[in-house]
């Protein structure tokens, strides 16, 4: 089935349309999913979610773009919601043990070590996770979708909404902003 | 120190080459069963605070509307009761203080 049939099919209710758009997107999605939340529990629930929305919102996409931008746009707002909720579980569960009503839970924070990277550079791209939580999240998501997914800058600045040289400027300036993050944040290295 | 050139570089540049992440197997089983839970739970929508106070305030308004009407319904057959057994005393004077 190809992309148009396959909306159509979506578009009517198809269960079995929906299956397949499943079974041909579920990597795309986890992988930016995962990249984002860095989690993988979380990453799974998110990536659920994704098409859980693309179900229920199917009939509002005009087709306007390809389906694959349309579940990256997607999946990236779902991470970034995710990663919302937690900053602001994490600050309620802060100040219930400031004034004493909350339970103590040590949070465990680990490095991300996303599975499709090869052995050799593992701890280096876990201190490049660990860095682009600091960038702002265009800058991020930019960085995350071409280095991670292996977008073009065309297919990024579909998914954000913006021009192409928004998108240069974007990598551009978060390259930088990570190299200070990088220069700053681990001098005990070397 | 300062970590070097060399090695900032190294690190923007790992994540070159890297894999897809695949998602866990039956992932699809696991999305179309969170999708019919979803789907079973939305025919009614009681999730919403909003809705589940509007539903209690409707009921609770219904239940002081019936017992008001249960009052004066009560307090009019009282009164027609009263007066049919006065006319009852009255026709048979048996409202009279006589002792015999």
């Amino acid at each position: 089935m190809n992309e148009t049939a396959l909306i159509h099919e979506l578009k009517q209710g198809n269960a079995q349309a929906f299956t397949q758009l499943v079974e041909a997107y579920q990597h795309l999605v986890y992988n930016t999913v995962l990249s984002i939340v860095q989690q993988s529990e979380e990453a799974e629930d998110a990536a659920q979610e994704v098409f859980v929305q693309v179900y229920q919102s199917i009939k509002s996409f005009r087709g306007d773009s390809k389906l694959s931008t349309w579940l990256y746009k997607i999946a990236v707002t779902t991470a970034l919601e995710c990663e919302r909720k937690k900053k602001t579980k994490k600050r309620i569960s802060l100040v219930k043990n400031l004034i004493g009503i909350g339970t103590k839970e040590e949070e465990t924070i680990s490095d991300f070590h996303h599975p499709g990277i090869a052995l050799d550079n593992k701890e280096q791209a876990a201190i490049l996770f660990k860095a682009l939580k600091q960038l702002s999240e265009n800058q991020r998501i930019a960085f995350t979708l071409i280095k991670v997914e292996g977008l073009s800058y065309d297919e990024v600045s579909k998914v954000l909404n913006v021009s192409v040289k928004a998108v240069e400027s974007l990598m551009h300036r978060g390259k930088e902003n990570l190299r200070n993050i990088l220069r700053n944040y681990y001098p005990e290295n070397k | 120190m300062k970590k070097n050139v060399h090695d900032i570089e190294n690190i923007l540049n790992s994540l070159d080459g890297m894999q897809r992440a695949e998602a866990k197997p039956f992932f699809t089983t696991r999305v179309l069963a969170r999708l019919d839970k979803e789907t079973e739970s939305s025919w009614l929508p009681v999730r919403k605070p909003v809705l589940i106070i509007a539903v209690l305030s409707c009921f609770f308004v219904m239940n002081v509307y019936l017992i008001v009407q249960q009052v004066k319904q009560t307090k009019t057959a009282t009164a027609s009761e009263t007066s049919s057994l006065q006319s009852f005393a009255n026709e048979y004077h048996l409202n009279s203080n006589n002792n015999y």
